[in-house]
């Protein structure tokens, strides 16, 4: 069945795991990024490399080096939210190493329970901007995550 | 003296412990907890135990 994206959160770690998989991503500190609009967008492009033939007149395609999207998430600010406090220091910090968590959760108010579907990814927290204010747009920001491993996909640990 | 007759009786083996978490910190100040029996690529990556 497919449903749409309402409930989904997304949570922070301000550094990438050791291991990139689901045991190396629940050791590390996670918090509640609360405010969400837009999450990052999870996943790799691969580049192509074009192999020309001149009998057949075909140029096909291998697969070259993998890397990881480079999108942004949009939230709205949520005042003395721990979460938003962290994710701008990161994208602010030099190196801006970290993790994403997104899950939706099936708890109270949306709160991650065993088994819940849970998507990981670790990447760089960069370019920080508040939204241009003006008389009619709320606040917020935007912030860009650039992801540099796989994602894992994995449920929620009991 | 022992007796000859007195068998010698095994410890009996302890049961395997549950591995536990620890927690550890990286030179930013981050901080995880993972478990014990998988800390050597934390290790290998400059993180060290909390004190």
């Amino acid at each position: 069945m497919t449903a749409n994206n309402i409930g989904k959160t997304v949570y922070h770690a301000a550094a990438a795991p050791a291991t990139n998989n689901k045991a190396g991503f629940e050791a590390l500190t996670w918090v509640l990024v609360k405010g969400a609009i837009t999450l990052p967008q999870l996943g790799i492009t691969h580049s192509m490399i074009d192999v020309p033939d001149l009998q057949s007149g075909l140029t096909s395609g291998i697969k070259g080096a993998a890397q990881g999207v480079d999108t942004t998430a949009t939230f709205r600010t949520v005042s003395a939210d721990a979460g938003q406090a962290a994710l701008l220091l990161a994208g602010d910090a030099q190196s801006g190493v970290g993790s994403v968590k997104i899950v939706t959760g099936t708890g109270t108010l949306n709160a991650p329970v065993a088994g819940d579907v849970v998507n990981y990814a670790q990447g760089v927290v960069h370019s920080f901007q508040p939204n241009q204010a003006d008389d009619s747009s709320y606040e917020g920001f935007q912030i860009g995550f650039r992801q540099n491993d796989f994602t894992v996909i994995d449920v929620e640990p009991s | 003296m022992k007796s000859p007759f007195k068998k010698d009786v095994a410890g009996k083996p302890s049961a395997p412990t549950a591995p536990v978490r620890v927690k550890i910190t990286n030179k930013d100040g981050a901080i995880a907890q993972p478990y014990d029996n998988e800390l050597a690529p934390w290790f290998a990556k400059g993180w060290t135990r909390v004190k």
